[in-house]
Parts: structure tokens; C-alpha cells; sequence
């Protein structure tokens, strides 16, 4: 038991890794069958973890509640009530108007509000960051306004160049920058993936790292 | 009049948050009908949608909530208006959780799909999932497995579409609505070659442009924008060519708001005013 505790855990990573490079590289009906169970096994496991967040849900705004923690059981306290209620929809009556109305009137409205209440404050983050303090800020709000108006027809109703200009920027501006990115990230995802599952990553265990 | 500069330089929000407020309601009341010039990687996504033969089935994964429906919604009604009028066969999935609300929607928005389409024979809708790039990868080999019933708690054997319809390989393109769109490129594109297509967030142009260069998607439409050149290619204009006219002027305003942030601080640099 203590083999399993200390040393035996760290096999486990080691042995899906395998397994699931095997299935990959190798057709062997055996090995594709056991990838397909572990890959079935994530699917359960994250649906687990739904359920764990609905039990931290209750944990931590239960808390708050209990204690009265000051300018936040209220807001706990309709975290909560909307969630019983929510659930007890779900749960007592799915696919009728006590499930669809919450929804429908008051999720539906709010999501919707939420998104369009960020459009004025990009605009007031627009307008208060794009200030031309130095060369690379004049040229980051340059090439940000072309952007802007290169998207927008009306851009292009002013001033054909806005639209070819913002194309230069985008295609020979950014997308490098893009691509680099996202191979530095799967180099990234590969080094960890190494140190996983060999072992070293100790913090993917919930301990410290070596 | 260094007074006057210096306030450009630092006007109450409250006043530009009116001020946008009332631009932005302009072309809901009366529309500019600006012309929309249609980009490349949209006439891709059209031909690639377009020419999916009747019979063929395609998935459709959904990673939209219904905030993003101004965003997404119009441009996936006008891809469904191509694939219900060549009769193809749709399987649709999705990791948003209130994705019940967007097949309600699609079935409001698009006739076809309420009048000539046979629930389970033409196009069945998986619902939610869970598991991230695992469950994708899954799905390729074996969709029965992770939906074992439909998003109505069919049994999934009941549904005659989808045993023909059980394996990457029996699918003709996957079209991705929101966001997730890589997953599908990594899992189904790369090891079994079927075509991604996707109709984006505006937010991530510029992160998916790189895969479409690379012809990782053979189509990509983002944002409203995107929306409102696949309803023009179609023939359709609708709520995203409508929205377009709040785009220009909004985008309008958030430059002309920069000139003037900007002239302040032009002036205060000139004169040697406030740093």
C-alpha cells in the first residue's frame, strides 16, 4: 500500500501515455479497444467533476451564508436559492414551463445583456489606453484603428487602402506572431506532457513540485 | 484653450456610453445598407458547405451560448438554409450546456428543418458533452459510445440516421459554431481527413487564421461580419447584414473617440502641458 502511495501512482500517467501513443502509431485492435475505455473513463471523469463543482458550489456559498460573511451572503444566499430552483426544474419537471422559463427569460436576458454591456467598455478601454505616449503606442493605436476599420464596411466606404492595409497588417503583422505562438505552445504542452509522465510534474498530483 | 484639450483628453464615460448608445440605435431604426465586400476565406467556407451532396451527413458542434447568438446564430442559420436545400443529413452536438435553447432557435429560424426534415432520419441532435479533446477523439471512433441516447433520452440505435452516421468516416465535413474549433482539426481532420469549417467568434480571426492558411480549415467566417457574407452568398440578407450597419458605426466611433483622446494628448505634448 505505502509502494502505491509513494511510487506506484506515478505509474499511471506512464501507462496511459503508452497506451494511447500506442493506439495512435500502432493498429492493434487490443490496444485500441483499451485507448477507447480510457478515452470513455476522461468523458465519466469530467462529468464527475461537474458534480464536484456543484458540491463546492454549495460548500463555499453554504459558508458564506453561515457565517454572514459581510457584502457576500446575499449574493450567496441567490447563488443558492437560483440553483435549488434551477435544479429542482431540471430534476422535477424537464421539458415544461417552470424548466423553460428561467431560461428563457431571465438566463437568456442576462447572458445577453452581460455581452452587450462589454461593447462600451472596450470602447472606454479604447479610448482611454490608445493614447500616442511614445512611438511603438502610436503605432499600436495606427495599426489598431486600420484594423477597425478595415472590419467594417464603412471603413472601406471612406477609404478603399483602409481594407488592403488591414489585410498587410493582419496577414504579415500578426500572423507570425500567431504562428510562433502556437508552436511555442505545443512545445509547451509536449515538455509538460514529459514531465508528467515521467514523474516530475509533482503539482499535476495536488503536491509539491521536485 | 489648453483647458479644452486637456478635458478631450479625459471625458466622463457616462458621455460617450450615451453618446454610442444613440449611434448604435441609427441603423435599428433606419439601416444605411452599407455594401459589404465578401473575403476569401468565407467564399471557402460557402463552396465547402455548398457542395456536400445530398445524403452525405455532417456534424455540426456547437460552442455557443446564447450570448454569442448575436455573433453566431445568423451565420449557422444561413450555413443550415444551404445543407437542409441539398438535403443533407445533420448531426448536431455541443458543449454548451444551454445549447436546448439554440435548437429551438435553428428549428424557429430555419423552415426547412421543422417542415421537411424527419427527426432521426435527417438530423438528430446529440446535445451536450463533456471531456474535452478526449471526447472528440472518442466520437471519431465510436459515436455511439459517448452518446449512448440523444439530447431527448432516445436510445441512439432508434435513430435510423445515426447508424449510418457512427464513425469519422461516415461524416462528409464538420462545421463548428463558437468556438472549439482546433479540437475538431486535431481529432478528425489530421488522422481521418475530414474537412473542418468554421463559423467563428470575432475574437478569434486572428487565432484561426494561421489553420486556415495552412488549409487545416478549408473555411472561416468570424464574427458578425462573417454571419452577413455567408447570408449575402446565399442570397439571404438577414439579421447579420442588418447588425452590420451598428458595426461600421460603432467601429466608426471607437476611432473618431481615439482622435479625440489623442488630440489631447498631441496638444499637451506639443505645448509641453500635462504628462
Amino acid at each position: 500500500m505505502a509502494f502505491i502511495k509513494t511510487k506506484g501512482f506515478l505509474a499511471v500517467p506512464l501507462i496511459i501515455a503508452v497506451v494511447m501513443f500506442a493506439d495512435y502509431f500502432i493498429a492493434v485492435k487490443e490496444v485500441a479497444s483499451l485507448a477507447g475505455i480510457l478515452r470513455t473513463w476522461a468523458l465519466v471523469i469530467s462529468s464527475m467533476a461537474l458534480g464536484l463543482g456543484v458540491v463546492n458550489l454549495v460548500r463555499v456559498h453554504g459558508k458564506n451564508i453561515y457565517v454572514r460573511k459581510p457584502g457576500m451572503w446575499i449574493f450567496s444566499t441567490v447563488t443558492l436559492f437560483t440553483f435549488t430552483v434551477v435544479f429542482l426544474a431540471g430534476v422535477l419537471a424537464k421539458q415544461s414551463d417552470l424548466w423553460n422559463w428561467p431560461f428563457q427569460h431571465v438566463y437568456t436576458t442576462l447572458q445577453q445583456t452581460m455581452y452587450a454591456a462589454t461593447g462600451f467598455y472596450i470602447v472606454s478601454s479604447a479610448y482611454r489606453a490608445f493614447r500616442a505616449r511614445n512611438v511603438d503606442a502610436t503605432l499600436l493605436l495606427i495599426s489598431g484603428c486600420v484594423v477597425a476599420l478595415r472590419n467594417a464596411p464603412i471603413g472601406e466606404a471612406i477609404w478603399g487602402g483602409f481594407s488592403v492595409l488591414g489585410d498587410w497588417f493582419m496577414d504579415v503583422g500578426q500572423l507570425p506572431g500567431y504562428r510562433v505562438f502556437a508552436m511555442v505552445t505545443g512545445f509547451g504542452i509536449i515538455a509538460y506532457s514529459l514531465r508528467v509522465i515521467l514523474g516530475s510534474e509533482r503539482g499535476f498530483y495536488g503536491g509539491r513540485r521536485e | 484653450m489648453s483647458k479644452v484639450f486637456s478635458k478631450l483628453e479625459d471625458i466622463d464615460r457616462r458621455y460617450y456610453y450615451w453618446a454610442i448608445f444613440l449611434i448604435l440605435a441609427v441603423p435599428f431604426i433606419k439601416p444605411l445598407g452599407m455594401p459589404i465586400s465578401i473575403k476569401q476565406s468565407t467564399r471557402d467556407l460557402y463552396k465547402g458547405v455548398d457542395q456536400v451532396e445530398p445524403g452525405e451527413v455532417v456534424l455540426i458542434d456547437w460552442h455557443m451560448s446564447v450570448s454569442t447568438w448575436p455573433e453566431c446564430l445568423d451565420g449557422l442559420v444561413a450555413e443550415l438554409k444551404v445543407l437542409t436545400s441539398h438535403d443533407v443529413k445533420i448531426v448536431i452536438t455541443s458543449i454548451s450546456v444551454d445549447c436546448e435553447m439554440s435548437w429551438n432557435k435553428v428549428n424557429q429560424l430555419v423552415p426547412a428543418l421543422r417542415d421537411k426534415y424527419e427527426y432521426g432520419k435527417d438530423i438528430v441532435f446529440l446535445g451536450y458533452y463533456a471531456g474535452g479533446e478526449p471526447t472528440n477523439q472518442q466520437m471519431a471512433i465510436d459515436v455511439w459510445s459517448v452518446f449512448p441516447t440523444d439530447h431527448f433520452k432516445t436510445p441512439i440505435a432508434e435513430l435510423p440516421l445515426m447508424a449510418e452516421a457512427r464513425t469519422a468516416n461516415d461524416y462528409a465535413i464538420v462545421l463548428t459554431t463558437g468556438e472549439n474549433e482546433i479540437v475538431w482539426v486535431n481529432q478528425w481532420w489530421t488522422p481521418y481527413g475530414v474537412p473542418v469549417g468554421v463559423m467563428g467568434i470575432a475574437m478569434k480571426g486572428s487565432a484561426l487564421q494561421p489553420y486556415y492558411n495552412s488549409g487545416d480549415i478549408f473555411g472561416l467566417a468570424v464574427g458578425v461580419r462573417g454571419g452577413a457574407e455567408f447570408e449575402l452568398l446565399i442570397g439571404e440578407p438577414a439579421g447579420a447584414v442588418t447588425r452590420m450597419d451598428s458595426i461600421s458605426l460603432s467601429h466608426l466611433s471607437v476611432v473618431i473617440l481615439i482622435i479625440i483622446a489623442n488630440t489631447g494628448v498631441l496638444y499637451n505634448k506639443l505645448t509641453g502641458g500635462k504628462k
